[in-house]
């Protein structure tokens, strides 16, 4: 019996290539791809359609006043109740780059409300910063000299203080108080005799706003020579604020809310009263807001106020002079100089006394 | 008579075979001497013939009955088994990286494996990283596409969370749910910078606070939309609520159509079968990798402070905006780390500015209080 090699092998290879040809074949015929998925839909994706509404840049703070030099008293509280709306104190990952302090830091509280005070300045006013109770020169004393009063923290004003400035107000002084959510409470303190009140929570818009709910879009109720040429102002944080027979002088959009009951309405955010001018919020003076809408439209009228009309004629009575005012927690002497009973409060007073 | 053996045998041959063939041993047992016995190799190779017939024949039923048990279970296990797999894929914990590769490789698996016919995700999940969160929302869109994906969500699915599971064609949740939503991003307040002579602009240690907040609306348009585009037939509430970015109770959602309807991963498996059209499945789940972080990675550096970290220890810094539920936000980036409000003000300050409004007139003191808690950092 002989083996035929050659067929052998032949027949091997025809087995084997049908067997994988029928594979093969059937692969082709039988294989089913995967399911073709369909792409992502990505249309809403594309910055037009998410990108937010906000307002216009570039206003320019301009005073019309022609007035004679004026003083102006700013009183910014500490570096903590400073300057709401924005204005961090906090550092922005500088901790460890001791290179930033080569050249400059961001600034402090004053930097907040930079745009009015150089407004001031440039129209050939004074500007006094008030840096608190602890400080060497009372407030009385130095409103006594001034004309005009800026807080942007009255619930930093010492009771004797918030006296001066009452009486400020009362002798005709014009003021100017910002009162950021928050400080509901210390505004109605320091306002009620001038019937001016803030109420809790804060105002907040999802429709009409300058790229967050909490920029609202305010606009004047009427004329007035603090809304003067102003269309629409954007405040980053308001409160709402009321007065006794008077209506507001800037209101939000029908489309805002109130956060303590969601009710959507308009809601006052600035009131006048006499020589008392009171802003739910301080952010639209800060350098960064400054440009944005017409603020510096405000920001200018706000300076026109203060330095408009006749000097106050105010008179602080006995207390007047050194000493006059008490910080709390401080008594007074026989000789009636201020002894603060805690030293360390005035080294930890970062805003100072500056004055420009 | 023996001479008259081979002829009068050979007729009888095919009787032989056929008993043979019957089986009947004993007959060609007999005969086996008697072919013998008439002639020498031509006897042999009939014996020969005879026995590798018989014995090839039961070599090969035997093969083949050993041939027929080793495909027998195949063929049982095809007729019987089940006719497809509903993968069950988790969603835990903080969403960043480690979560979105473990989704998007099962719901790959699951698109390219023919048995797998449909998909529940199990979601337990609070949100995290935004880009993370829309990156398992594409691949639930693209698997949606092709299987039916349910979602099943106990306590938390709300936002990166809820983002990643908008695609899926049914969410079912736990009435007692208690996150559901959450629509919104979050992260520290907009502030600016001040000089850093250690960057080549003034943009590279952070931009300016309005891109800051543009952004950041952005981003959360960007979660919106991407809600409105998935579930605007369901949900009942206009856009300006859902910008409200509240996250809803289980029983909640399923009025307002966050969610469509009360249910459990099980019930969602048994749904998705069927919606898939397979009434006979087995259960394929996918838990999450144990070595994936159960949050974002954080850093405590020498100074106390808290940063995010990435997988290889870089840090992403304490300014990345956020797609995290209020009730996820302290498992996700630590107690350390303060959702600051608009004014930047750390919370010695929210309560200075209570105390200041109950004390009244004692303002000063309470302020400086607070400066030294915050050590005069602005200066």
């Amino acid at each position: 019996m002989s083996v035929d090699l050659r067929t052998t092998v032949g027949a091997f290879a025809l087995v084997f290539l049908a067997v994988v040809g029928v594979a093969a074949v059937g692969g082709v015929v039988l294989d089913d791809a995967p399911p073709e998925t369909e792409s992502v839909a990505d249309d809403h994706w594309q910055l037009d359609s998410v990108e937010p509404e906000t307002v216009s840049e570039g206003g320019e703070v301009e005073m019309e006043s022609t007035e004679p030099s004026n003083t102006v008293v700013v009183h910014l509280g500490g570096v903590t109740a400073g300057v709401g709306g924005g204005t961090s104190i906090l550092p922005i990952e500088d901790g460890d780059a001791p290179a930033g302090a080569d050249i400059g830091s961001l600034g402090g509280v004053q930097r907040g409300v930079a745009p009015l005070t150089a407004a001031l300045v440039e129209n050939g006013h004074e500007v006094r910063f008030y840096g608190g109770a602890a400080t060497a020169e009372p407030l009385s004393s130095m409103l006594s000299d001034a004309d005009a009063f800026v807080t942007t923290t009255p619930g930093a004003l010492s009771a004797t203080d918030a006296d001066a400035v009452e009486s400020f107000v009362d002798a005709g002084g014009r003021t100017l108080v910002t009162s950021d959510p928050g400080g509901a409470g210390a505004l109605t303190d320091f306002g009620s005799p001038f019937g001016v009140y803030g109420e809790a929570g804060y105002v907040y818009d999802m429709e009409n706003n300058d790229a967050n709910y909490l920029s609202v879009l305010v606009e004047p109720t009427g004329p007035g020579t603090l809304t003067a040429g102003v269309e629409e102002v954007v405040l980053r944080g308001a409160a709402p604020i009321g007065a006794a027979g008077d209506s507001a002088t800037l209101a939000t959009a029908e489309t805002s809310r109130l956060s303590t009951t969601r009710e959507a309405g308009s809601y006052g955010v600035a009131v006048r009263s006499d020589s008392l001018a009171v802003i739910g919020d301080s952010s639209f003076l800060e350098p960064e807001n400054a440009g944005r809408a017409d603020n510096g439209v405000l920001i200018g009228n706000v300076a026109d106020f203060l330095v408009t009309g006749p000097n106050p004629d105010v008179s602080f009575g006995p207390a007047t002079g050194t000493g006059g005012a008490v910080p709390p927690g401080a008594t007074i002497s026989p000789g009636g100089t201020t002894t603060p009973t805690d030293p360390s409060e005035n080294e930890t007073d970062p805003s100072g006394n500056a004055t420009a | 008579m023996s001479s008259e053996d081979p002829p009068s045998r050979t007729p009888d041959e095919p009787t032989d075979d056929a008993e043979v063939a019957t089986g009947d041993r004993s007959t060609a047992t007999r005969s086996a001497p008697s072919a013998g016995r008439s002639s020498g190799d031509n006897a042999d190779a009939t014996l020969l013939d005879r026995v590798e017939t018989r014995h090839a024949v039961g070599v090969a039923a035997v093969l083949a009955v050993a041939a027929g048990l080793l495909v027998a279970p195949g063929v049982y296990g095809a007729v019987t088994g089940p006719d497809g797999t509903v993968a069950v894929v988790e969603i835990d914990g903080s969403i960043d990286s480690a979560t979105a590769q473990h989704v998007e490789d099962n719901l790959r698996d699951a698109r390219t494996n023919d048995s797998i016919e449909a998909v529940v995700l199990e979601v337990n999940s609070g949100g995290g990283l935004p880009a993370q969160s829309e990156r398992m929302y594409a691949a639930v869109d693209r698997t949606a596409s092709v299987m039916p994906v349910y979602a099943a969500v106990d306590t938390l699915g709300a936002s990166g969370a809820y983002l990643a599971i908008a695609p899926a064609d049914r969410i079912y949740v736990a009435p007692s749910a208690q996150a559901v939503g959450s629509v919104g991003v979050a992260g520290t307040a907009p502030a600016p910078n001040g000089p850093n002579a250690g960057t080549t602009g003034p943009d590279k240690s952070g931009s300016d606070p309005d891109t800051q907040r543009e952004r950041r609306q952005t981003l959360a348009n960007l979660f919106i939309e991407n809600v409105i585009e998935q579930r605007g037939d369901e949900i009942e509430l206009d856009r300006e609520a859902i910008a409200h970015a509240d996250a809803y109770l289980g029983t909640e959602a399923v009025e307002n159509g966050f969610a469509d309807e009360f249910g459990f991963v099980d019930g969602a498996v048994a749904d998705a079968a069927a919606e898939a059209g397979i009434d006979d499945y087995a259960v394929d789940t996918r838990r999450t990798e144990s070595p994936v972080p159960t949050s974002i990675p954080l850093l405590e550096r020498d100074d106390g402070t808290v940063v995010v970290a990435g997988g290889a220890e870089e840090e992403l810094g304490d300014g990345l905006v956020l797609a995290v539920a209020p009730a996820a936000w302290d498992e996700t980036v630590g107690d350390d780390v303060v959702m600051t409000s608009y004014t930047g003000r750390l919370p010695a300050d929210g309560d200075a500015a209570d105390a200041e409004t109950t004390a009244g007139g004692d303002g000063d003191a309470t302020t400086d209080d607070a400066a030294a808690a915050n050590g005069g950092d602005g200066e």
